[in-house]
This record gives C-alpha cells, sequence and structure tokens, in this order.
C-alpha cells in the first residue's frame, strides 16, 4: 500500500462530506472564474491601447522642390534617432493613389495638376510615444531642408501619456486585489472543509497514523477539489465568452480567443488552489497539541 | 512495561497530577478509580503521549516521555489500544472501516486486514454488524467496535477512559467482562473509572487517585 489506499481516501473523501465539498468546489470555481475575467478584461483593455498606439503616425510633408539629397538628409535624421521604429515615403503620386482609395475620386479629373505633397509617414516605438521624444525630433525635422509641415495627433498622444500609466497601475492592483481575495477565500474555504474533518484527524492520530498518512488524502482531495473547480471555471468562462462573442460582436472588431492556454492557466491556477490550500489547512490542525480526547 | 517516574502534568491552577511513581506489569489489569477531575484521564494521555510530563518521565515499552521525537508517538500508539467513554468511531464509515483503520495505518496488505479485522469484530461478538455504520448501533455495540480496534494490532496495553461510562449497568458489566476475557488472553489492560461498584469485585490492582495524587495502589 498505501499510496493507492491514500488516493482512493482522497476521492472518497468527496463523496463522504459532500456538502463541504461543493462549496470547496463553488468557491474555487467562481475565485478562477472572478480571476480569469478581470485576466480577460485587462487583457482587453490593454490589446485595445495596443491597437491605438500601433495606428499613431508622425507625418512629415515635403515642399514641392524637395531634391534626393534632401530626402537623404531626412532620412539619416531618421535612422539615427532612437525610438523611430519604422518610416515610410509616400510620393505625390502615391498620395494621389491614396486621395482616390479615401475619397473616391482622381485627384486629376477635379485639378490639372497633383497638389498633394510627397511625405514620411513615421511609427515610432512604444516606449518612445511620448512628447518630449516626438518634440525633439520634430524639432530636428524641422530645420531640415525640404521638410514643411509636420502634423500628428498631439490630442491623442496626450491621452495616452496621461492614461495609460494608470490604467496599467490601476489594471495591475485590481487584479492583485482579486487574487488575494481569492487565495483567501479558497483558503479559509479549504480550511473549514478540514475542520469539518477534524474528527478523522483525531481519530486517525490514535489509532497511530503518521502525519504524512493523514495528510495524503486531504492533499488528493483539496487537488481535486482543485480540478472540479477549475472544470466549472473553464464552462462559466466559455459561456460567458460565447455570449460575449456573440452579443459584442458589433462593438469589437474582433472576438475574445479561447486560448488553450489560458485555460490551461486556470487548471493549473485550481489544482495549486487545491493543493497549498488543503497542505496548510491540514498542517495547521496536525501542529495543534497532541491527541487528545474530549 | 509502563513505568511513571516522579511525573507531574500541571494545567495551571493547581489542575493535574503531581509526582506519581507506579509500575504496570507485563500482562497485569490495573483500575485507576477516582472522582471525576481526580487526575485519571491524565495518567491515560501520559501513557499514550497525547500529553507530556511538567516533570519527571513515563516509559511505555521502549518509548521514553523525556527522549521521544514527537514523529515517534504513531509508533507508540500502534502498541497501545486506546477504548474511550465516547467510542470515538468515524460515523462516515462502517464497522468494518473503523477496524480495519487501525491496521491500514500500519500499512498491512488488504487480505491480512481483512483476516484481522473478522476475528476481531468476532471475537466482540459484533461480527453480524461489519457493515453497520456506528449511528445504526447502540451504545454497547459501538463500545465493543472500539475494542475491536483497539486490539486489532495486539497491543501491549490496552487503555480504557471510563469504557462504560455512557452504558446502561448491563452492558456496562458485559464490556468489563470482555475487557476481562482480553486480559485472559495475555494483554495488560488499564481501565480507568469512576464506578466503583463496577470493579469492586473483581481481583485486579486498584490504583486510587484523589486530586491529582495516588493515594492507594
Amino acid at each position: 500500500m498505501s499510496l493507492g489506499f491514500l488516493i482512493k481516501e482522497g476521492f472518497s473523501g468527496l463523496t463522504r462530506s459532500k456538502f463541504p465539498s461543493l462549496v470547496a468546489i463553488l468557491t474555487i470555481a467562481i475565485a478562477l472564474t472572478l480571476l480569469g475575467l478581470s485576466y480577460l478584461a485587462g487583457s482587453e483593455i490593454y490589446s485595445v491601447m495596443k491597437r491605438m498606439r500601433s495606428q499613431f503616425e508622425i507625418e512629415v510633408f515635403l515642399l514641392p522642390n524637395t531634391t534626393e539629397y534632401d530626402q537623404g538628409q531626412i532620412e539619416t535624421v531618421l535612422k539615427q534617432t532612437t525610438g523611430v521604429a519604422q518610416y515610410r515615403y509616400v510620393s505625390k503620386d502615391e498620395a494621389a493613389r491614396r486621395f482616390q482609395e479615401e475619397f473616391g475620386e482622381d485627384i486629376y479629373s477635379v485639378l490639372d495638376a497633383n497638389p498633394l505633397p510627397a511625405s514620411y509617414t513615421i511609427k515610432m516605438d512604444p516606449a518612445h510615444q511620448n512628447s518630449s521624444d516626438i518634440t525633439q525630433l520634430v524639432q530636428r525635422l524641422k530645420k531640415l531642408k525640404g521638410v514643411d509641415e509636420i502634423k500628428y495627433r498631439q490630442n491623442f498622444l496626450r491621452l495616452i501619456e496621461r492614461y495609460y500609466k494608470a490604467i496599467s497601475i490601476a489594471g495591475g492592483i485590481l487584479l492583485l486585489i482579486i487574487l488575494t481575495a481569492s487565495v483567501l477565500l479558497v483558503g479559509n474555504t479549504i480550511k473549514l472543509s478540514i475542520f469539518a474533518k477534524r474528527e478523522v484527524i483525531h481519530i486517525m492520530r490514535l489509532v497511530g497514523a503518521t502525519n504524512r498518512f493523514i495528510k495524503t488524502p486531504f492533499i488528493v482531495e483539496g487537488m481535486l477539489h482543485g480540478l472540479l473547480g477549475a472544470l466549472m471555471a473553464t464552462i462559466f468562462l466559455y459561456g460567458i465568452l460565447l455570449g460575449a462573442n456573440y452579443f459584442l460582436s458589433g462593438f469589437l472588431q474582433h472576438s475574445f480567443a479561447m486560448e488553450p492556454p489560458f485555460f490551461g492557466a486556470i487548471f493549473l491556477a485550481g489544482i495549486l488552489f487545491g493543493l497549498i490550500g488543503s497542505s496548510r489547512s491540514v498542517r495547521m490542525f496536525l501542529n495543534t497539541k497532541p491527541a487528545v480526547h474530549k | 512495561m509502563i513505568y511513571f517516574y516522579n511525573v507531574t502534568k500541571e494545567y495551571g491552577r493547581g489542575s493535574g497530577v503531581r509526582d506519581l511513581n507506579f509500575t504496570v506489569h507485563k500482562g497485569e489489569f490495573v483500575c485507576i478509580v477516582g472522582a471525576s477531575g481526580a487526575g485519571k484521564s491524565t495518567i491515560l494521555k501520559l501513557i499514550y503521549m497525547a500529553e507530556a510530563p511538567s516533570a519527571g518521565k513515563v516509559v511505555v515499552d521502549n518509548y521514553d516521555s523525556s527522549m521521544l521525537d514527537p514523529s515517534q508517538i504513531p509508533y507508540l500508539r500502534r502498541r497501545v489500544g486506546m477504548v474511550f467513554q465516547d467510542f470515538q468511531l468515524l460515523r462516515d464509515r462502517n464497522v468494518y472501516e473503523n477496524v480495519a483503520l487501525a491496521l491500514r495505518v500500519m500499512h498491512i496488505n488488504r487480505r491480512e486486514i481483512k483476516k484481522r479485522v473478522l476475528h476481531a469484530l468476532n471475537s466482540v461478538g459484533i461480527g453480524h454488524r461489519a457493515q453497520y455504520y456506528p449511528q445504526e448501533l447502540s451504545g454497547g455495540e459501538q463500545q465493543r467496535v472500539s475494542i475491536a480496534r483497539a486490539i486489532i494490532k495486539d497491543p501491549i496495553v490496552l487503555l480504557a477512559d471510563e469504557p462504560t461510562g455512557n452504558l446502561d449497568p448491563e452492558v456496562a458489566r458485559e464490556i468489563l467482562a470482555l475487557l476481562q476475557r482480553i486480559h485472559e488472553k495475555g494483554t495488560a489492560v488499564v481501565m480507568a473509572t469512576h464506578n466503583y461498584n463496577l470493579i469492586k469485585n473483581t481481583p485486579f490492582r486498584r490504583i486510587r487517585v484523589e486530586d491529582g495524587t495516588l493515594v492507594t495502589q
């Protein structure tokens, strides 16, 4: 024996104390669902912000008489500036093509000549998407020959600067609070379910069971609680995601992904909850005074 | 086999036991008699080492309380059978499982466990109740189950703490007779009781405890 017996005992624990087991499983399921939802909400906000930031561009319009040498000077500055993720030259002809794409009208049919200037479109690294770096770059470019006007969405930049950090910090704190609350809630529920079995621990000690013999079934049972709680949380989350994809498809440009690693993490967290919660709680009961009756 | 050397156990406010010296020999039947709160249960707890002496030492078989590592206590308890007034049976397991538990903790194989459990249950006259749950049995029957659990591991001593305390006089006499039969087969028995009438006609050695001290032995 007797690992088989001890594991079987762990499974029997589920049926022997149905109500405390059910409460423990439900608590773990709710905690994991909350954690899963806050993770999903956080990553959704993060990806929306990332998408918004990736759309941020600086446009450098060139004067009509800009020479190739001037362009070379501009490109040298862009290459040398840290924080410039990529840049692209947009010729007058391409600008005309874009105009047609956007407004559906050929510029040459309205005007005799193409008045649209050539330009550079610059994308910054997210880490350098801030006023000071961008102002510095703009100042350098403005001094160069051939540069006419530089445009970027200043308000948007300010918005990102102001809220990105705040949202990241608030999200982190919120996740930490939910995680702490979940751990405490699950820990206490497991403690209560083991407290309901203190008689078993007490009698096992009287008949000469070692601590390991007493602990193992509780840990197996705790892990089972975690596994079943995770299974339930997966079902909840899957349902919530399906519902969100169905009802929010009009508002969101994409659908929530049902990623296996996410559900894997839910299962792992569930098992860890059960494992750590039960071993801590049973140790607490074993560390009390030696077994006494009455 | 069991030695008390100047044993004192204090719980505060003057309760506990003081300066106990006595020996229980192999195969002996000893009754510890005294009023409630006199210290009878404390003496038994000191034997199965649920309590450690505040002074002095208790030696049971090869286990010496003054040198005992707590991890050794389970092994001592496998050598000592215990019976309590409130039976201490697990209500979510049937009679068979309750008795088998004493062997399972010793990692004995299933076939051997089955043989010994059925034998123990029959020897205490409760073989026909193997599949019952404790709450389906009378007090006397539950005490028999608890005795079966205590003797199944062939202990060197059977400790009985008020084993008849919850039973009516007739059943109490039956339980005492059962303990006597176990003793006749060679197991030492230490029984704590406040019921002097129950044991007054038995030939066993009596240790009288009053306010935590031995009065006669």
